[in-house]
């Protein structure tokens, strides 16, 4: 049951991929001129020799003069086969060389900090929903609170004022100066760990208090169910009856939110990343929008697009484990 | 006169409160019976009179904000005279947790929301054993298949493996009495355990819940407020009306010879065949149980009941005058005639 599940859901993934990148490729094509127009223009304007024959080769490669399909095709199996992305023109160089170290400290941080926003919230959550009103659920609810409302940025600020002023601890970048350019090494980990909880506690800070209420909100829901009731009357500890029945129904619609958590936190990332200088995806994907940089741009558009069907296919797979209901559902 | 053995239950005077933020609601304001060895005791009256709360106080698990504020329950498991008040138990303490689903079991109202959806029901049962017994794997799940099989289940064995949504509301509520009944309790309290299913499904589960209880030899508490179940099962009644006990005594003698207004005025709503043809109207309780938050003062049915007296009714709380053996009534009225 729970295979066939897996299949028939992977196999729905990949209309909707295609979907996507077809979306993401007309965003890309959308602002007026090609690509080459962009280049020719920017290399005319620094007064710069234009190398016809270069740029024939570039615009027979990318099939430039074809319809927008072809085109598309071009772009398209290039990525799936070749893992090409194209040339991006801020960095002159190719997308995926941009893209790769980043891409991966990018996911690090973003799973990282999802991890922190669960192992942090759920437990929280969970206290204030069953000593409702207490002073722990009242304490829990302020501080929520207030992560919800302060901006990402300026918690930014101020932890990077407050480890600067009182740590002495240089906070920008994820390494210390002397293991940027480092080859990767037990050293170079050990420093990426102790720059990594800066950037994930501030990323994490907003998503921590809105999963504390949703946590709070869905197990209130439930713990005055009939069926927790009914465990109760058979003799069962509160501690076990808590974790069993009531936390285990109200864990789906927290696992559902796996889907948009991490596009949410990518997202958020960027707006941090700018202001502590961290070498992830987030800095670039802002100087390619800026500068009209389209591959670059339009590869993080459709990086970040899989990354939210994965995770949206990692959440239902989670949704079909925990409910068998989903799994025996109707297709 | 032969000494008869100490009842398996003896609720005195019990009361549970629930202090809410709008006022204190007493849902059980002092209600006193008892529950013979291997009889069905029925609890009757309309919604909101306790009977439900009742049951609950029992066993201790009255959901927040309500509390047993006072009275005693005592329980008799072996008839050694020497009893456990259940009222004076911690609800979240082990004492009570090894009572819970061993000695006292329960069977709730609608079974699809009082088992869990994502737990097989065979896993649900199973845990019961497992937390009573100290039997290995394999004899939990042939004990669990084997009180399947007797509650009627068809092919217990694959049942196991089943989960709530795929069984019938007769099936459910099987499953539910399965669970009850895993571990032999001697006490099954039955909160209106057929009000939620269809008539047939209703008179099956009953002819099971009697036959059951003449094979394991339990006494049951029937919380109800169907006269026409009453009749069909209970050796004892006992009616309430707003959290207190205004009758209990025999079946046979509660329907021929009601002494207690409520109960009169309860027993003359049962619609009968043919009535309607025969010109009567269906007899109705005038009004309606009152707010929790302004009980009447004096006997709590006086603003509803055709013989009240003003002066005494409305004054003086009635008290609870024994009229004949395991007989008692709570009205002035009973009380004179006693005395006279």
């Amino acid at each position: 049951m729970m295979t066939q599940f897996v299949i028939r859901r992977v196999l729905y993934m990949i209309p909707t991929l295609i979907a996507v990148s077809i979306v993401t490729f007309l965003v890309i094509q959308a602002p007026p001129g090609d690509y080459l127009t962009t280049v020719v223009a920017r290399l005319e304007a620094e007064g710069q020799y234009v190398d016809r024959g270069q740029l024939d080769a570039l615009r027979e490669r990318y099939g430039l003069d074809e319809s927008v399909w072809v085109q598309y095709w071009r772009w398209i199996t290039g990525i799936v086969l070749h893992g090409d992305f194209g040339q991006s023109l801020v960095y002159s160089a190719p997308v995926s060389d941009v893209i790769q170290e980043r891409l991966g400290l990018t996911i690090l941080l973003s799973v990282t900090t999802l991890a922190f926003v669960w192992a942090v919230a759920i437990p929280i959550g969970m206290y204030s929903a069953v000593r409702r009103y207490s002073v722990g659920d009242y304490a829990a609810t302020f501080v929520g609170f207030i992560g919800l409302a302060i901006p990402n940025f300026l918690i930014a600020l101020i932890l990077l004022y407050v480890s600067y002023r009182y740590l002495g601890q240089s906070v920008g970048g994820l390494f210390s100066p002397e293991f940027v350019d480092a080859r990767w090494n037990l050293g170079k980990v050990l420093d990426l760990l102790a720059h990594l909880w800066i950037p994930v506690v501030i990323i994490g800070t907003a998503g921590t208090a809105g999963m504390i209420r949703v946590v709070r909100a869905n197990l209130l829901d439930e713990l005055n169910r009939p069926y927790v009731v009914t465990a109760r009357a058979k003799g069962l500890p509160e501690r076990r009856l808590l974790i069993k029945y009531p936390s285990r129904i109200a864990a789906s619609p927290i696992v559902s939110t796996v889907g948009w958590l991490l596009p949410s936190l990518i997202s958020a990332e960027i707006i941090v990343s700018v202001v502590l200088s961290l070498p992830t995806t987030g800095p670039v994907m802002l100087r390619a929008l800026e500068s009209q940089d389209m591959y670059l741009a339009g590869s993080f558009l459709l990086v970040l697009s899989v990354l939210t069907v994965v995770g949206t296919l990692i959440s239902d797979i989670l949704l079909a484990r925990l409910d068998p209901r989903i799994r025996y559902g109707r297709r | 006169m032969v000494e008869s053995p100490p009842p398996l239950l003896d609720v005195r005077d019990l009361r549970t409160h629930f202090a809410t933020d709008t006022g204190m609601v007493t849902a059980v304001d002092g209600a006193s019976f008892s529950v013979p060895r291997g009889k069905t005791v029925c609890v009757v009256g309309e919604s909101g009179c306790g009977k439900s709360v009742t049951g609950r106080s029992i066993l201790r698990i009255v959901d927040a904000p309500g509390r047993v504020v006072g009275g005693s329950i005592l329980w008799d498991r072996d008839g050694t005279g020497d009893p456990v008040d259940l009222a004076t138990l911690d609800p979240g303490g082990p004492d009570i947790r090894k009572i819970r689903g061993d000695e006292i079991a329960m069977v709730f109202q609608e079974p699809m929301t009082s088992l869990s959806p994502v737990h097989t029901i065979g896993s649900q049962i199973a845990e019961s054993v497992r937390l009573h017994t100290d039997l290995d794997d394999d004899a939990v799940r042939g004990r669990v298949i084997e009180v399947l099989g007797q509650v009627g289940m068809p092919r217990p064995e694959s049942r196991y493996d089943a989960y709530t949504f795929q069984l019938s509301g007769g099936m459910r509520q099987r499953a539910m009495i399965a669970m009850a009944l895993v571990c032999h309790p001697r006490l099954l309290i039955a909160d209106e355990p057929t009000t939620a299913l269809d008539v047939t499904t209703q008179a099956q589960i009953l002819r099971l819940m009697v036959q059951l209880q003449a094979e394991m030899d339990m006494s049951v508490l029937f919380i109800t407020h169907d006269m026409g179940v009453v009749a069909q099962i209970a050796d004892e009644v006992v009616v309430m009306y707003l959290g207190t006990v205004v009758e209990t005594g025999p079946t046979e003698q509660i329907f021929t010879d009601p002494r207690h207004p409520y109960t009169r005025a309860l027993l003359q709503a049962i619609p009968r065949f043919g009535q309607r043809r025969a010109g009567r109207a269906l007899s109705i309780i005038p009004g309606s149980v009152p707010d929790p938050y302004r009980r009447p003062g004096g006997c709590p049915f006086h603003p509803r009941c055709a013989q009240a007296r003003p002066g005494t009714c409305d004054v003086v709380e009635p008290a609870t005058v024994t009229v004949a053996e395991r007989r008692d009534v709570r009205c002035v009225l009973a009380a004179e005639e006693v005395h006279s």
